[in-house]
């Protein structure tokens, strides 16, 4: 984003550019000079609000929301914006200060926006200290996946009265880390706000009505099966179902036991006061839904049912005729934010759930990675020892490009279980079928034609319909394979691009962002065209997922991705193993 | 009871609206469709009541289910929820009937037991009585002689509109008519002038503030003044109001309301029955005037043709149903005195008017002047004494006036005001009176309502103003509408070494 645009993203009021070192001097500055001009002698303020944005993405539409919130919550607000794939630089500054158009002149919102090109923020926290007003509680809020364990993140904390996340902004896997974090004896001051967990509170409230009459209260120890129906999110099983479960289980007391993929749902079986529950949460594809719950249903053993379909949003309490302008989205999370400003306790019921939830889960492995002499040799002895160890159909993802193209053709003289061999392709580009770029094309010369392998067991991207409706056909050709049930596949080969990409999930387009569906038109802008893949949500939720690294020229971004960095790539943890096989030049130094 | 639902743990609404049905007597009335079904269509929105919940509808007029429903759904806002109406309006019935006639009971009894069946209800009824307050009582009986004030399962509770009573006498015989048939905690007595929200502003501004409580007597206060000013007439109520008049209609209950919360001790707890308890004492506290005190205590006034905000409007008497030789003040002043231990020699002025220039709600809390004058560069009369005030409308917020020096060589002394309103700052927009007011009922929080011997108590004290006044029907003074009202009220005031506030 160019920095004007990133600006105007952030910004409340009409940002002047500042020397970093003169922050309070040119904050008092401001605040004398608007003194002056409105005959302010009384201000309110409420807040010191601290906002990190861990990438330039995350700034997207963040002043409007501020701009509301100031409204409401007079505040000192520092917004961080980190770029770290930017060339390392010094960092820039600007201030504002914006009272308040609406009635009152003295809610005043004062906002430093910092940009962190190349670093990690090491300097924000002591800038942080120099400007926070005193006497207020201090709210700091991550937007994107927070470098938890990180200094940056522990000088932080210590400024603040409350931290703000949404687990729906990283992988579920790093609950783990939020665990630890909130439960750290020497951050018990602080008070922590997972915005996902906040959005369940209108499930929660539906859930619990449902048990309210006594004689419902009586059958929460009778319950005999619980189901949660979901939209995936970038992991097939994301925080707020998760989190949903996990709240009913602290709540209700059950303890030790996993959940586990049973084919269609992932499913726990737990000891209950009067015999056992079997807990469901069952993915489904609702669009725009992604990540949420879509409903409950509780049977106890005499058959009695209970259940919520939809859960509406709470409408807002007032009738202001000035807010209703605002986008039901935006209000809600006003409303929510609103809620988290106005509450400095902890909250103990989202600290069991969690615990609860945890426990319960049982995250996919860390990436491995193996450095062989011959990559596709490799593979190759992988995929023939997986595929006849399986019982059944087993599926597969292939990938495109030119490092699997020795593996298929090895792969076609292999003794593999042919028969029950499905084919799917992970992503294809915007071309004709037999067109030289075509992934399909690929497949077909070097495995089709050399192995016993039939036309119809290999998969093909429709791509003469137009993008969208490609996805949508393979949407429905995925959904017919596995009866449709949540699509699992035996095993997904992918590879790695020098910007992180995989399939063809490429940093900052659309289809990053897409959970609701398992296939993906994808828009690379710049008149790049389009490209067709897969989407995180299936990719995870393969039991296998194995990527094909080779060349020096992947050495560097292998490296960073097993880091942790954020690249599409780094998304991807398969269910039972994933595994990053790569050549000596790629693996070199890793 | 309520079984511990261990779900509910930690969710904001930490207790649940029981099932029950609500029936609305007066339910072909302008308030049914205008007021009730709409707030109770919001808190269906807000998913605020139960699940297992009818309302059953009472009035002559013939209707059938559909019929009524329709009429209801007139009153609904632009752009409601059609599919949510549709599965709410499913609970709407209606039984035609005169509430008047007991014969009639028995069958609104099987209906209702029908329909407890149909949406299971288990039992809990509230009945709302939306109707003229004379026949309050008979309603109360006709229910009791079927049983359904004393159900066999579940509650029931009867809720009556205001006003209650219209002096001492006929208060005490409503509450002696409705608690034959029903409990004090049966029984809940709308008088929404206040919303939940302000009353909770000023006990959290009165007791939580460790520094306001020490200097809250009569060693540092020297007096209070409640302000309530509208700027609108009587409009459409003549006939009501000329019956009434502002002391029963503001004082009597909203304003003595007001000076009950800041006069009264802190309560034990801030729940319903300590905080009802604590009023009360300070109304059994006020002073009782002798009906010959009055002229000395209390000042009336009737707004003549006049300007508000630069438009010419008539007089009282010129309005719509009002006797053209009227009595009825429209503006009245009092002072009334709290005779215990914090408030001895602190008057309270209390004043309400309509057709006044703005439209003001406040307490102004006058503390005393400071006792040695130092700063001689001051004029004398320019060392006011410190001032607080709890603004409540058009705007909530509160004002405190200190002492400041001028910036310079002389030690001069400048007043300044500071300023704080709720705003947006911390009140989340409050939910409509009828919303709250339903839904506590249902809930059976009794906060907002009137407790029976708390109305009592009131009327004791405005008993004998209105009997003064009665026997001395000259007494009421002509003020041009958009004026701060008659000139007996400055002189009342200004006897007593005080002015009223300009506001
Ligand atoms: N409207 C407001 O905004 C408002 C505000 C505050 C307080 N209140 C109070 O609320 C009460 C009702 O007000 P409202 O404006 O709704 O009055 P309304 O429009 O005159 O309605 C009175 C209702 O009572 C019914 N009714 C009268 N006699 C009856 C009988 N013998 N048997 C059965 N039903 C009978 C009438 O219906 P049928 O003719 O069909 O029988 C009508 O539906 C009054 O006490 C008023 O003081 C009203």
């Amino acid at each position: 984003m160019e920095l004007e645009t990133l600006l105007a993203e952030v910004s409340v009021g009409h940002p002047r550019p500042l020397e970093i070192a003169r922050i309070v001097r040119e904050l008092d500055a401001l605040e004398r000079e608007q003194g002056i001009e409105s005959g302010v002698q009384f201000r309110l303020t409420t807040t010191n609000l601290v906002v990190v944005c861990t990438e330039p993405d995350q700034a997207r539409g963040l002043g409007l929301l501020l701009r509301e919130l100031c409204a409401e919550f007079p505040c000192r607000c520092l917004v961080a914006i980190l770029d770290p794939q930017a060339e390392p630089q010094d960092m820039q500054g600007w201030a504002s200060l914006t009272c308040h158009p609406y009635r009152r002149q003295h809610m005043c919102c004062e906002q430093v926006i910092l940009y962190c090109p190349g670093g990690q923020g090491e300097s924000i926290p002591s800038l942080v200290s120099a400007t926070l007003l005193p006497e207020v509680p201090t709210l700091s809020w991550w937007r994107g996946d927070p470098p938890l364990g990180s200094q940056f993140l522990e000088q932080l904390l210590e400024l603040s009265d409350r931290v703000v996340f949404d687990s729906a902004d990283f992988p579920v896997s790093r609950l783990e880390a939020v665990q630890a974090l909130v439960t750290d004896r020497y951050h018990q001051e602080q008070a922590f706000s997972d915005l996902s967990w906040g959005r369940l509170e209108g499930w929660r409230e539906e859930i619990a009505s449902l048990f309210d009459p006594p004689e419902a209260t009586e059958c929460l120890p009778a319950l005999e099966r619980v189901e949660i129906r979901f939209v995936p999110g970038a992991d097939p099983l994301p925080p707020q179902p998760l989190l949903l479960a996990g709240w009913l289980a602290s709540r209700l007391g059950w303890r030790r036991s996993h959940l586990k993929w049973a084919g269609e749902d992932f499913r726990a079986r737990f000891a209950g006061g009067g015999g056992q529950v079997e807990l469901s949460l069952r993915p489904a594809w609702v669009e725009g839904h992604s990540g949420q719950p879509l409903g409950f249903l509780a049977r106890t053993r005499e058959g009695r049912e209970f259940r919520v379909d939809v859960v509406r949003p709470r409408r807002r309490g007032g009738r202001d005729a000035w807010r209703n302008d605002l986008e039901p989205e935006t209000a809600r999370w006003l409303e929510q934010m609103g809620r988290e400003l106005s509450t400095l306790s902890r909250d103990v019921v989202y600290q069991e759930a969690l615990e609860s939830a945890l426990e319960m889960d049982s995250f996919p492995p860390e990436p491995r990675l193996e450095v062989v002499e011959d990559l596709a040799e490799a593979a190759a002895d992988l995929l023939e020892a997986r595929s006849r160890a399986s019982e059944g159909p087993f599926r597969v993802a292939l990938a495109g490009g030119s490092t699997p193209r020795r593996l298929y053709s090895l792969l076609a003289g292999r003794d593999l279980p042919w028969e029950r061999m499905r084919f799917f392709l992970g992503d294809e580009r915007d071309v004709p079928a037999d067109h030289p770029d075509s992934n399909y094309r690929m497949v077909r010369e070097t495995l089709l034609e050399g192995s016993p392998l039939r036309p119809e067991q290999i998969f093909r991207w429709e791509t003469e319909r137009g993008p969208e409706q490609a996805a949508r056909a393979c949407a429905q050709a995925l959904e017919g394979e596995f009866s449709g049930a949540f699509p699992s596949l035996d095993l997904v080969l992918l590879g790695l691009g020098e910007d992180g990409h995989t399939a063809s999930l490429f940093p900052g387009t659309p289809a990053l962002h897409v959970h609701d569906r398992p296939a993906a038109a994808n828009p690379l802008g710049g008149g790049r065209g389009w490209r067709l893949t897969l989407t995180f949500p299936v990719l995870n939720l393969a039991r296998i997922a194995l990527f094909l690294v080779s060349g020096r020229s992947k050495s560097s971004i292998l490296r960073r991705v097993l880091a942790g960095e954020p690249f599409p790539a780094g998304r991807v943890r398969a269910r039972e193993e994933t595994l990053f096989l790569a050549d000596r030049q790629a693996g070199l130094g890793v | 009871m309520i079984l511990e639902n261990p779900l509910r743990v930690g969710l904001a609404r930490t207790c649940a609206t029981e099932p029950c049905v609500v029936v609305i007597f007066g339910a072909s009335g302008d308030l049914t469709w205008r007021k009730l079904c709409p707030a109770l269509f919001r808190l269906a929105e807000e998913s605020l009541i139960p699940r297992e919940f009818a309302i059953l509808g009472v009035s002559r007029t013939p209707l059938s289910d559909e019929e009524f429903r329709e009429r209801l759904r007139q009153g609904l806002p632009q752009g409601a929820d059609s599919a949510l109406w549709e599965a709410f309006s499913r609970r709407i019935h209606y039984h035609a009937g005169d509430h008047r006639d007991p014969a009639g009971y028995a069958a609104l009894r099987e209906r209702l037991e029908v329909l407890d069946e149909h949406h299971r209800i288990g039992g809990n009824r509230l009945f709302y009585l939306a109707v003229s307050p004379a026949d309050f009582p008979l309603i109360a009986s006709n229910l009791a002689a079927q049983g359904m004030n004393r159900p066999t399962r579940g509650w029931a509770r009867i809720l009556v509109e205001k006003p209650f009573g219209r002096d001492l006498f006929s208060a005490m015989e409503l509450n002696g008519e409705l608690l034959r048939h029903f409990d004090e905690s049966q029984i809940y007595r709308i008088d929404h002038y206040l919303g939940k929200e302000t009353v909770q502003n000023i006990l959290t501004f009165r007791f939580a503030n460790g520094i306001f409580e020490p200097v809250w007597n009569r060693r540092y206060i020297d007096h209070v003044q409640i302000t309530a000013a509208e700027t609108l007439g009587v409009e459409s109520r003549g006939g009501y109001y000329d019956a009434a008049g502002a002391l029963r209609d503001m004082i009597q209950n909203h304003l003595m309301q007001l000076l009950a919360l800041v006069a009264m001790e802190p309560p034990a707890r801030l729940d319903a029955e300590a905080v009802r308890d604590e009023k009360v004492k300070v109304y059994r506290a006020m002073r009782r005037y002798k009906p010959r005190e009055v002229a000395g205590c209390a000042v009336r006034g009737q707004y003549a043709p006049g300007h508000i905000e630069g438009t010419a409007v008539p007089g009282y008497r010129q309005e719509a149903k009002v006797r053209p030789d009227s009595q009825t003040e429209t503006y009245a002043a009092v002072r009334f005195l709290v005779d215990n231990w914090r408030w001895s020699g602190v008057p309270f002025y209390v004043r309400t008017g309509k057709r006044m220039p703005r439209k003001v709600t406040e307490v102004a809390v006058q503390f005393r002047a400071v006792p040695h004058l130092l700063f001689s560069k001051t004029p004398e009369d320019a060392l006011e004494p410190n001032l607080l005030v709890l603004k409540i409308d058009p705007e909530e917020g509160i004002s405190l006036r200190i002492a400041t020096k001028y910036p310079g060589m002389v030690t001069r002394v400048r007043w300044v005001n500071m300023e704080f309103q709720y705003g947006r700052a911390f009140a989340a927009p409050s939910p409509a009176a009828y919303e709250r007011l339903l839904l506590d009922s249902m809930l059976g929080d009794a906060t907002l309502f009137s407790r029976g011997d708390a109305v009592e108590a009131a009327w004791a004290v405005v008993d004998p103003i209105l009997e003064g006044w009665s026997s001395d029907s000259g007494s009421t003074e002509p003020y041009p509408a958009g004026s701060w009202g008659p000139r007996a009220a400055e002189a009342f005031i200004e006897d007593e070494g005080r002015h009223w506030r300009r506001i």
